[in-house]
């Protein structure tokens, strides 16, 4: 095996070896370049490789190193070429915008919905307009390319290329597909000579167009580039901040390598192994995650590794078991969690963490606000003795079908909004509600909070499969009670006395009312409910004779 | 969303500085709005777009407009805030 393709290897992974074999058969002659190539642009990663290829970034890929490359006695002598004569090479043919008619004529190549903003007119004012036809424009058809990708053969069919019109001379080539593709307005890496060499100091020469700064950007989904000119993986961007994996921290562009031997960073905390001490890196209080504070004050750390993943076993004060179990993925995020002693979770618990997908703990029995509000993909979650919990609980999960939270007594603002594929859920003993209870979730078909008291606004909005519910000991319903719920056919309130405005609005299989108690109730009642047949409120005679007036049947 | 406040203008160059003093300098072509932003106005943009289009030329319009993205969340990284007399208005990146 050639001795570059061997430390690509060792550095970026087989894969990745592959893959440079394929697209650089002509680096490759040059032994020692590619490699440095590679290190001098992107940090040594096995995730590299996959990164770009599920991206679709292979031809950015490559145009993107090639660039790195000196070239030039590659490139043929633009002598007495044109811009027109060079294109024409490359399949192209050339046409110069002087006014709006000219730049409207080419609408027509553009399909619905992914014309470009030239077209909404004025852009003569800032830039020089180009537009680039292949010759074979009329066979290339937008619907035989169902999986649009920037570099393909429609993407490039026709391409706007604009220069600014100051002494910078920027360049953008726009795509045919528009913003229907990533990067739209980077095609061809805005590098005219990744369309046929030479193109670019032809546009010079013949049109005086001089880029005063050469772009050579590659923009790659999830990294970021720092101030060693390097391409870095995070996990995780927090006020500008990246977290990334391998240990590294990127502060202001500003690359901070925390060794192996006695630090680890997780999420975006820093684990320190020798003084045995989690926190998070930033010091602002308005971002506080309470996370490290759950794990109390450690007395030994142990790591242990399986296969791809890492555990953290943790004992704390002075007991002689392993009380937390941090489970960490190949690029160190948190994926699962076990603290068998913490009691109170504070707010903001892990708010950012969107990796984890199981969370164990036993003894909690309170839990503050934003608590993992920005997880999408928890699926277990255990948590048998929390009785209060706070505002905005798991608020973003959506991957989350079932909970039981058989103590909980009172539960706050927000909890589990939009959690759309949750299917069950278990209250015993919730006695109080806030507002926007499972607010966007849509796939629950009953419920029975047989101790809740008192329910707050925008209960279930949005879900429309609901068709059982228990609310026997309510006493005080919110605004908004089941809007949109379309499934309900009948309710029974024993209790309720006072509701809100839009209860039940637009409740259009609703058929039976059973409210005996109720005294106050809101505007909007039943609004939109076209088949009540049967009505019993008998403290308030005067909505049963609006009712009956809006020719609905008691 | 990192608040930029804008330094200077010419032409469609726009500078920009943030709270830690760094300096941007980005061509913006404003669409849609009846007063374009002037020195001193403010701009709230995500910091993974700035990163983008520092240094680069990019497009403004309304949030429904056809020439970008279909806009769902609040929070998309191609929405920027623009204040002018204090009033923000917001608009989406605009493509092509």
């Amino acid at each position: 095996m050639n001795k570059d393709l061997k430390i690509i290897k060792k550095k970026y992974g087989e894969e990745m070896m592959h893959l440079c074999r394929e697209l650089f058969p002509t680096l490759l002659e040059q032994e020692g370049l590619l490699p440095r190539l590679l290190h001098d642009n992107f940090k040594e990663s096995r995730s590299l490789v996959k990164d770009i290829i599920d991206n679709n970034l292979e031809e950015e890929f490559k145009n993107y190193i090639y660039n790195q490359v000196d070239v030039e006695n590659n490139y043929e002598e633009v002598g007495s070429k044109r811009p027109e004569e060079l294109l024409k090479e490359a399949g192209y043919k050339l046409y110069e915008c002087h006014n709006e008619e000219e730049i409207q004529s080419f609408r027509k190549y553009y399909s619905p919905g992914e014309a470009l903003c030239t077209f909404n007119g004025g852009r003569l004012n800032r830039c020089f307009v180009f537009f680039a036809i292949k010759e074979n424009v009329d066979e290339i058809k937008r619907e035989n390319f169902p999986k649009p990708q920037r570099q393909d053969e429609y993407g490039t069919s026709v391409i706007s290329i604009q220069f600014t019109r100051d002494n910078s001379h920027t360049l953008s080539i726009k795509n045919r597909y528009n913003h229907t593709v990533n990067n739209p307005d980077s095609t061809f890496g805005n590098n005219l000579d990744n369309i046929i060499p030479g193109l670019t100091n032809s546009f010079d020469k013949y049109y005086g167009m001089h880029q005063s700064h050469l772009q050579n950007s590659f923009e790659i989904p999830g990294y970021v580039r720092a101030n060693d000119g390097k391409y870095y993986k995070y996990n995780y961007e927090i006020n500008n901040i990246y977290y990334c994996e391998n240990n590294v921290i990127i502060d202001n562009f500003e690359v901070k390598e925390y060794p192996h031997e006695q630090y680890i960073v997780l999420d975006y905390f820093i684990l320190d192994l020798k003084n045995k001490r989690i926190q998070t890196y930033w010091n602002d209080m308005e971002l506080e995650d309470s996370f490290p504070n759950t794990i109390g004050t450690i007395k030994d750390i142990k790591i242990e590794n399986d296969k791809d993943n890492k555990n953290i076993l943790i004992k704390t004060d002075n007991s002689d078991e392993v009380d937390v179990i941090i489970t960490l993925d190949k690029n160190n995020r948190i994926i699962a969690l076990k603290n068998d002693k913490v009691e109170n979770i504070g707010n903001s618990f892990l708010s950012y963490n969107n990796s984890l997908t199981s969370i164990e703990l036993p003894n909690a029995t309170s839990i503050g606000n934003r608590f993992l509000c920005y997880n999408k993909i928890l699926t277990e979650i255990q948590l048998p003795n929390v009785t209060s919990i706070g505002n905005s609980f798991l608020c973003f999960n959506n991957s989350l079908t079932h909970i039981e939270l058989q103590n909980a007594t009172n539960i706050g603002n927000d909890f589990l909004l939009s959690n759309k594929l949750l299917t069950s859920i278990e209250l015993p003993n919730v006695t109080s509600i806030g507002n926007r209870f499972l607010f966007n979730n849509v796939s629950l078909t009953s419920i029975a909070l047989p101790n809740v008291t008192s329910v707050g606004n925008l209960f279930l909005h949005f879900n429309n499969s609901l068709i059982s519910i228990e609310l026997q000991n309510a006493t005080n319903i919110g605004n908004y009670f089941l809007k949109y719920n379309n499934s309900l056919t009948s309710i029974e309130l024993p209790n309720a006395t006072s509701i809100g405005d839009g209860f039940l609005y637009s409740n259009r299989s609703l058929t039976s009312i059973e409210l005996p108690n109720a005294q106050i109730i809101g505007d909007f009642f039943c609004d939109k409910c076209k088949n009540i047949d049967t009505v019993n409120i008998p403290l308030i005679p005067e909505l049963e004779e609006k009712l009956k007036l809006n020719g609905k049947h008691i | 969303m990192i608040k930029l406040i804008i330094e200077n203008i010419d032409g469609y160059n726009y500078t920009l500085k943030d709270n830690d003093n760094n300096i941007y300098n980005i061509n913006i072509e404003f669409y849609d709005i009846d007063e374009l932003p002037k020195v001193g106005d403010i701009i709230y943009i995500n910091n993974k777009l700035l990163n983008k289009i520092n240094n680069n030329i990019v497009s403004f319009g309304k949030l429904d407009g056809i020439y970008g993205r279909k806009i769902t969340d609040e929070n998309d990284e191609d929405v920027i805030g623009v204040s002018i007399h204090d009033k923000v208005i917001y608009l989406k990146r605009y493509y092509g």
